[in-house]
């Protein structure tokens, strides 16, 4: 392998991982708070990536604008669900998980039926061009990922650091009956969590949008990918997730280019397995799952 | 205390099986096809049950019925090995894959059961779509032969090729399949079971290996998936990985959603009811899985048997499992 | 018995009722065909569509019926098929079977013996190896898009699309073309297509003196093609074939191969223009990129032409702003179902009568079967060459390039032919080369029964 190639890869790998944490910091969120295995966040994606195509591409209106309603849009989306099915089910991870299935059929035909199928929906990159780093060369729509996502989850971190209300996600996330105790309501909780982690979704269905092909299918090509990280990373934890996602996303990237990517995600999912077998919580997880 | 309840269903048994007999002599075709598949899918959805009164929703089950469906094709059709010599084959074959799954499976928990039995469902599932050799790569296998006709001395010849002697055929391994697990169900192995289910309960303060007890039934339940895949495989007379993916899977996990788990007749019901469904709504095409996630949704929101009444279901069994320790 | 078991007896009961009122009811749910009465004019026949209505290749289903649609509204409205002495409304009878081997054969099935109906058109494998052993069962004519056939499928007729051989002709043309070319990159997805694909685009290069620099499948599950490109453009080719692989990633590698810096000529078998001018400005296109799927509103099919009123038609109904707007432009599959009803129908009134053995001879005996791309010819020694069998019917093959300004004399579309071929020309002097091809890749007939 030339170096240019190893380069490339490199700068590949830290875009996948990015890719992925992006997707996987919002899902680990919604785990940790709402004890919610969001199964169709496949499609909250592809929603984000319709709206910017609606929109971006056919309403002409600026790409940053189109990002802000992704956002408010999946955001919403996120919050809808919670109040109307997840709530409900709370504590029952199964229902949840099959109720977020629901979701994805209704989503899916949905958005097939009422925008055709047949082509992937066109969204022009906003950022065209690429960036040459060392002789490796990097589309910017798909560079941009990298500081993009790392706004995302710094942004993230602080909240949840330096807020009231991000400690009190945090306190939920680590122990809701105590905080609950505390006098922090786990329902109110879960519906900003989901709030939140939706919006990423949101954003990241429309960072991705360029650069993925837009169909109403285009979330199952990566839940299994964020789910093994996220599991992997240890459920509920933030930095695991992001730490899965680098290490994860960085194999992924590397056995893609030596051989091809169904074999790097049955290693990935491998990996996967044989950690968890002697180690249940995940990298970073909790003792308590 | 047990005993009482045996009388009862009993009647309404006979007259289950008795129409089960009679009902595809008035089917068409297509239609006993359709029972014959039903009848598949309900060993596979007890099956999944098994497993499930030890705490595990396995997202992997619908793979590992590939697996029995995978290793028939190949033997009959590539090895020529016998189909009755190979139903029983395979399920012991399927089952050690279940074995081999559930060392990393039984020790994890909530979540991570969930989505690592999918993600070592799916790596199994990726390589049958890679190799070729044996599994025939994304085409899978075709032309699998339904099993040799059957001449006994004074009857008519029975050719499995025909819908209604694999009809019966379906039947009789079903009945048989049943018959076992419900005895495996009412026994004190199928107490055990349920006793585990919810994890932070005294089960394991009096004792009983947790793990070992997942894995078991992980074994069993794993047993009669690799049936199921014999007998889908045989019928249709190809398989292909899509076959056992993520869509069938939520399929086989809405029959339990819709028909309830605390029962051993709640997956049958939700089983038929669901495929029937499935059937009557075929007309509306494209737009049928929306009515399916509508349906799914809505029996998990307002239903009040089913999965909301799995944890009235264990406490009782664990105080008789305590009583009973407690009087040993 | 006390509530609890009263209360199951009451489902059980209620779902046995089911079992028996809904196989009976399901005939008569609205959407079904109804059939007219024999004395109240002309009858009605059934054909099937058994192909992908939901999940991820909906995409190479969904859109099929509406060139079908156009078709049978083009028939019935001008008094049916004519069948011996009789005319025949032509009905549409549809199975989802997800591209799921199992379900294809459930679905065959019941068109079949449910439906009654005659034809069964279907997308490729794994569902349509499923149906086939159930079409000689039940001796109804199947036309897949792209599958194999076989000795033991006699009513299976293949070859009514283009692909695989157009992407023969496609590296045989710019090969022969463009001198300059020395070494090709021929890239596809990894499935049957994908491997399929690859020999024939491997054997059209190689047919025209080209030395393959590079030659590899990605897997489905590729969202980053940044690595597959730049292990492409690390062999040095002056040309990049993707082959068959799906427009969706077509679109991608082409973005890669601009922006990593690729001059050399790109082809494609069916691209999504639009999308593709999206990301890559057309200049870079022009001269570069070549496809082998003709439009229906190209300016070689003249004015007025059934192509163009086709293209209006269908403009009328699924264009922009159109009752069922699809989004979207044209795309292939949109006629090539619609193609292969076209075959079968011209089979029937040729032989006056659905009975399959006639329909297949009567099909034989034409020299060329007229559709809507152009005559079908038989090439029976292709077939038995690579089929084992002998039926296997061709198209004739085109290849196109992206057009910077309207192109005088068409009505639409962002692409022109720049000419138009005989597959089995090119098979007289160099199949010896195709069929080495497939055989390094177990895909010749005799591999295949064999496995």
């Amino acid at each position: 392998m030339g170096l240019a190639l190893v380069w490339q890869t490199v700068i590949n790998g830290w875009v996948t991982s990015f890719s992925y944490a992006v997707l996987a910091v919002g899902l680990a969120l919604i785990f940790g708070v709402a004890r919610l295995a969001n199964f169709a966040w496949g499609e909250f994606l592809m929603v984000g990536a319709y709206t910017v195509w609606m929109v971006y591409t056919i309403g002409g209106y600026p790409f940053a604008v189109a990002v802000l309603v992704a956002m408010v849009v999946v955001g919403g989306m996120g919050a809808i669900t919670e109040l109307s099915i997840f709530r409900r089910l709370r504590g029952n991870i199964a229902a949840t998980f099959m109720a977020a299935t629901g979701l994805i059929y209704i989503l899916q035909v949905f958005t097939g039926q009422m925008w055709g199928l047949g082509r992937t929906k066109p969204v022009l990159p906003p950022i065209p061009g690429s960036l040459e780093i060392l002789g490796a060369s990097v589309g910017w729509q798909r560079f941009v990922i990298i500081p993009a996502g790392i706004a995302m989850i710094g942004g993230l971190w602080f909240f949840l650091h330096r807020f009231k209300m991000g400690r009190a996600l945090r306190a939920t996330s680590q122990d809701a009956e105590a905080a609950a105790l505390q006098g922090i309501n786990p329902n109110r909780m879960a519906l900003i969590a989901m709030g939140i982690a939706s919006a990423f979704a949101g954003v990241a269905g429309a960072l991705l949008s360029p650069i993925y092909s837009v169909t109403p299918y285009m979330g199952t090509r990566v839940i299994l990918m964020v789910f093994i990280i996220v599991v992997f990373g240890g459920v509920g934890s933030i930095e695991g997730a992001l730490l899965a996602s680098i290490i994860l996303g960085f194999l992924y990237a590397v056995i893609t280019t030596l051989l091809d990517s169904t074999i790097a995600t049955i290693i990935s999912a491998l990996i996967m397995a044989a950690v968890l077998a002697f180690r249940p919580q995940g990298l970073l997880g909790r003792e308590k799952a | 205390m047990r005993k009482h309840n045996l009388s009862r269903p009993h009647a309404g048994l006979v007259v289950l099986i008795a129409f089960s007999c009679v009902v595809p002599f008035f089917l068409s075709t297509y239609y006993c096809g359709v029972a014959t598949e039903l009848l598949i899918f309900i060993i596979l959805a007890l099956s999944f049950r098994l497993i499930l009164t030890t705490g595990g929703w396995n997202l992997a089950h619908y793979v590992v019925m590939g697996c029995g469906a995978y290793f028939s094709a190949i033997m009959v059709r590539d090895f020529g090995w016998p189909f009755w010599a190979t139903l029983p084959v395979a399920g012991l074959v399927t089952a050690l894959v279940g074995l081999v799954l559930s060392y990393p499976l039984a020790r994890m928990r909530e979540f991570a059961y969930l989505i690592g039995s999918y993600a070592m469902g799916e790596a199994i599932r990726l390589s049958w779509n890679r190799l070729e050799y044996p599994f025939g790569g994304p085409g899978g296998i075709t032309d699998i032969p339904r099993p040799s006709p059957w001449s006994i001395p004074g009857l008519p010849t029975i050719d499995f090729r025909q819908a209604i002697p694999y009809y019966f055929l379906v039947l009789g391994v079903m009945l048989v399949s049943l018959f076992i697990m419900y005895r495996i169900d009412r026994s004190r192995l199928g107490d055990t079971f349920k006793s585990i289910y919810s994890q932070d309960v005294l089960a394991e303060s009096v004792g009983i290996s947790i793990v070992g007890y997942k894995r078991l039934a992980f074994v069993i339940g794993s047993f009669f998936a690799g049936i199921c895949g014999v007998l889908l495989g045989h019928y249709h007379g190809a398989i292909d990985p899509a076959v056992f993916a993520l869509g069938p899977l939520i399929i086989l996990l809405a029959w339990l959603a819709v028909g309830g788990i605390t029962t051993f007749t709640g997956p049958i019901i939700g089983t038929v009811f669901f495929v029937l469904l499935a059937e009557a709504l075929r007309p509306l095409g494209a737009w049928r899985p929306l009515v399916y996630g509508c349906v799914l949704i809505g029996v998990l929101l307002f239903m009040p048997y089913g999965l909301e009444g799995l944890p009235a279901m264990v406490a009782p069994r664990v105080k008789r499992l305590r009583r009973r320790i407690r009087r040993e | 018995m006390n509530r609890k078991e009263l209360r199951k007896l009451i489902i059980v009961s209620l779902v046995v009722v089911l079992a028996i009122v809904v196989p009976m009811m399901s005939g008569c749910l609205p959407g079904k065909p109804a059939v007219a009465p024999p004395e109240a004019g002309p009858k009605t026949v059934n054909i099937a569509m058994v192909t992908a209505l939901s999940g991820p290749a909906a995409m190479w289903g969904l859109p099929g019926l509406t060139g079908v649609g156009i078709l049978l509204d083009d028939v019935n409205n001008a008094g049916g098929l004519q069948v011996g002495d009789e005319r025949y409304f032509v009905n549409l009878v549809t199975y989802d079977d997800e591209n799921i081997a199992t379900k294809a054969a459930m679905g065959f099935k019941k068109v079949v013996l449910e439906d009654d109906a005659k034809f069964v058109a279907c997308l490729c494998d794994p569902p349509a190896s499923a149906m086939a052993p159930l079409s000689t069962q039940y001796k109804v004519m199947m036309i897949p898009l792209c599958a194999p056939g076989r000795e033991d499928r006699p009513y299976v007729l293949v070859g009514t699309d283009h692909c695989m051989r157009t992407d023969t002709m496609r590296g045989w043309y710019l090969a022969t073309h463009h001198p300059e070319i020395k070494r090709v990159a021929i890239i596809n997805n990894d499935d049957i297509m994908g491997k399929q694909g690859e020999a024939f685009s491997v054997a059209g290069w190689k047919s025209g003196g080209v030395e393959i620099s590079y030659v590899g499948r990605f897997s489905l599950d590729t969202t980053d093609f940044a690595p597959v490109m730049s292990a492409v453009l690390a062999t040095k080719p002056d040309a990049i074939d993707m082959s068959v692989t799906y427009p969706e990633f077509a679109i991608l590698l082409t973005e890669q191969a601009y922006l990593q810096g690729f001059t050399g000529i790109l082809a494609h078998l069916d691209s999504d223009l639009a999308a593709t001018i999206a990301r890559v400005p057309v200049s870079y296109l022009a001269g570069r990129y070549h496809e082998s799927f003709a439009e229906m509103s190209d300016a070689i099919w003249g004015d007025p032409s059934p192509q163009h009123d086709f293209y209006r038609k269908w403009a009328a109904l699924y264009g922009p702003g159109a009752p069922h707007d699809q989004f979207r432009a044209m795309i292939s599959v949109d006629w090539l179902y619609m193609n292969a009803v076209q075959v079968w129908m011209d089979g029937v009134e040729a032989a006056g009568t659905f009975d399959t053995d006639q329909v297949m001879a009567a099909l034989k005996a034409m020299d060329e079967i007229p559709t809507m791309t152009g005559p079908h010819i038989w090439t029976d020694k292709i077939g038995l060459d690579i089929l084992g069998i002998a039926n296997w019917i061709e198209p004739p093959m085109f290849i196109t390039t992206p057009i910077t300004e309207p192109q005088p004399g068409a009505i639409g579309g962002d692409r022109r032919v720049l000419d138009t071929f005989r597959f089995s020309d090119w098979y007289e002097e160099y199949g010896d080369i195709l069929k080495a091809e497939l055989e390094s890749r177990d895909l010749m007939w005799y591999q295949q029964v064999a496995e």
